[in-house]
């Protein structure tokens, strides 16, 4: 375990040497921020509360767009490049270090963002969470993180079969973007639909932590939602966990 | 001399065609992700819509021809400049030298090193989204409407392309393209996937006269969708391809002042 928080400081200092790439960070998030808000504001001009309520929901998908940051191109280039030997033979997994270190520099990235999200929370005169509430999405945000990064992870595996993956990750993006609740909450989506995305891992990744904070998500549904968050995040593990052990075994290095 | 340039890059651009149709599975396969990458968000639009009727007053069928006029102009993009997406490898490894040393204008010589057609997935769900748009608008698609709608995809094409341009230019300094396009340009750019209208005022003026955005699908989409009067100034609408052309040019003069910046690798 100490081997994965020296990756995961590792991640963060990498992270904070890209100042550049942290102030665009910044700027591309206000934009999306402007997006969201600009939609939102259009389609429940009408209802006040529904509106106060999306904010919150989207300043939280801002949230977790950051934290979602998941260089997996990086890993694929180790693969091409058969970097992937020098990873071989350090004493910790590499899906392990990846994870440490990603989780690092979202972390880097969170520490430079928060302070513009809570400007953002004030500024919509939105009301200030309970310290429960904040708990409840830290812990729900690192489970969102934890499937997303386990399933993309899992995808990039692909490469150790095959060299033509990108398919599969842009699949995993389309779906996402549909069924994760980025963009549109499911209960804004179709009633069946809605139904069914609650039950998918895609719903943990954005729609869980964000309806939570924002107080669409409360009670007994809450329970069951970050129960099953729960569950994906240990099934993601397992995914990863599987492939890696698998793919080790396929692996062929090419001798120098 | 512009017929010389002109020449070189199409034989260049001819060349790369060639060479990505080598790999045909792999270009269809391009092709089928990109519309299914654009089919997402249209699923995204038709929810949005069927939930709460309208976007400030655009229809469906309506957001989906802005939308469709937004990514035709970004086929032509693609197709023409979106090799300058990777600039940043040429600067820092050095070979941009190569682009000095030819006996053609370096600029085409960085647009010519990528296939024409990489924009045909673009094209291809454009073409779609159009034909659901004018069926369900029950609009007809005169001569007039479609020399209109390619002199509009062409001038939006050129806009688009001048933002990257410009992006590509700053690498000269920064050695960096990917993180300003992936930052700047790409979510701008998804700002117009919707009417402009739902912006606060000073976004609005910021996407009509600093940025123009706006000249890419949502004055053209007015025309279209014969709702001109609706613009505080109806003729907006038609000066696309000059703001075209205005951009195009100011974003070369941007890339002529950065290449005397470069410096070459040394080695």
């Amino acid at each position: 375990m100490r081997a994965v928080w020296a990756f995961v400081a590792q991640g963060f200092r990498q992270q904070s040497a890209y100042k550049v790439e942290g102030w665009m960070g910044m700027v591309s998030g206000l934009i999306w921020f402007v997006l969201y808000a600009g939609i939102w504001t259009a389609l429940l001009r009408g209802d006040p509360e529904a509106l106060q309520r999306q904010m919150g929901y989207v300043i939280a998908t801002r949230f977790l767009s950051d934290l979602h940051f998941l260089p997996t191109w990086e890993i694929s280039a180790k693969f091409r490049q058969g970097d992937v030997g020098l990873e071989l033979i350090k004493p910790v997994a590499l899906p392990l270090r990846i994870m440490g270190e990603f989780f690092g520099r979202s972390c880097f990235r969170l520490l430079r963002a928060t302070p513009i999200f809570a400007v953002m929370w004030v500024a919509f005169r939105l009301p200030a969470p309970g310290l429960a509430a904040v708990a409840l999405f830290l812990a729900s945000s690192l489970l969102a993180w934890i499937i997303t990064a386990t399933l993309q992870i899992s995808l990039t595996l692909i490469a150790l079969w095959t060299v033509q993956f990108d398919e599969a990750e842009q699949l995993f993006g389309i779906f996402s973007g549909l069924l994760s609740g980025q963009f549109i909450p499911l209960y804004y989506l179709p009633a069946w639909i809605g139904g069914v995305a609650a039950f998918l891992p895609f719903a943990g990744i954005y729609y869980v932590p964000s309806a939570l904070l924002s107080g669409g998500l409360a009670g007994w549904p809450l329970a069951q939602a970050l129960l099953l968050q729960a569950f994906w995040a240990a099934v993601g593990i397992g995914v990863l966990s599987a492939m890696w052990a698998a793919g080790g075994r396929k692996l062929v290095m090419q001798g120098g | 001399m512009l017929r010389h340039n002109f020449s070189c890059y199409w034989r260049m651009a001819r060349a790369q065609a060639r060479s990505q149709m080598q790999y045909r599975v792999n270009f269809v396969a391009m092709i089928i992700s990109m519309v299914l990458t654009y089919g997402g968000q249209f699923i995204s639009l038709y929810w949005l819509t069927e939930r709460f009727n309208s976007i400030a007053g655009w229809q469906l069928e309506e957001v989906v021809l802005l939308y469709a006029l937004a990514i035709l102009a970004w086929g032509f993009c693609v197709s023409f400049f979106f090799s300058l997406h990777g600039f940043e490898d040429q600067v820092r490894q050095g070979s941009f030298d190569r682009a000095l040393l030819r006996p053609m204008n370096p600029l085409l010589h960085v647009l010519g090193s990528q296939s024409p057609i990489a924009g045909l997935g673009q094209f291809v769900f454009s073409i779609a989204a159009f034909a659901f748009a004018f069926k369900a608008t029950g609009l007809t698609l005169t001569p007039m409407k479609l020399a209109y709608l390619l002199f509009t995809a062409f001038g939006g094409g050129l806009i688009l392309g001048a933002a990257i341009i410009a992006v590509a230019t700053l690498a000269f300094w920064t050695t960096m393209t990917y993180t300003f396009y992936w930052n700047t340009v790409f979510p701008a750019r998804q700002l117009i996937n919707y009417p402009v209208s739902i912006y606060h005022r000073s976004l609005q003026l910021v996407l009509t006269f600093a940025v123009p955005f706006a000249f890419v699908n949502y004055y053209p989409a007015h025309v279209l969708l014969n709702r001109s009067a609706e613009l505080p100034v109806p003729w907006l609408a038609w000066l696309t391809p000059f703001v075209g052309l205005a951009a195009i040019s100011a974003a070369y003069l941007f890339w002529n002042l950065g290449t005397r910046y470069y410096t070459g690798t040394g080695s």
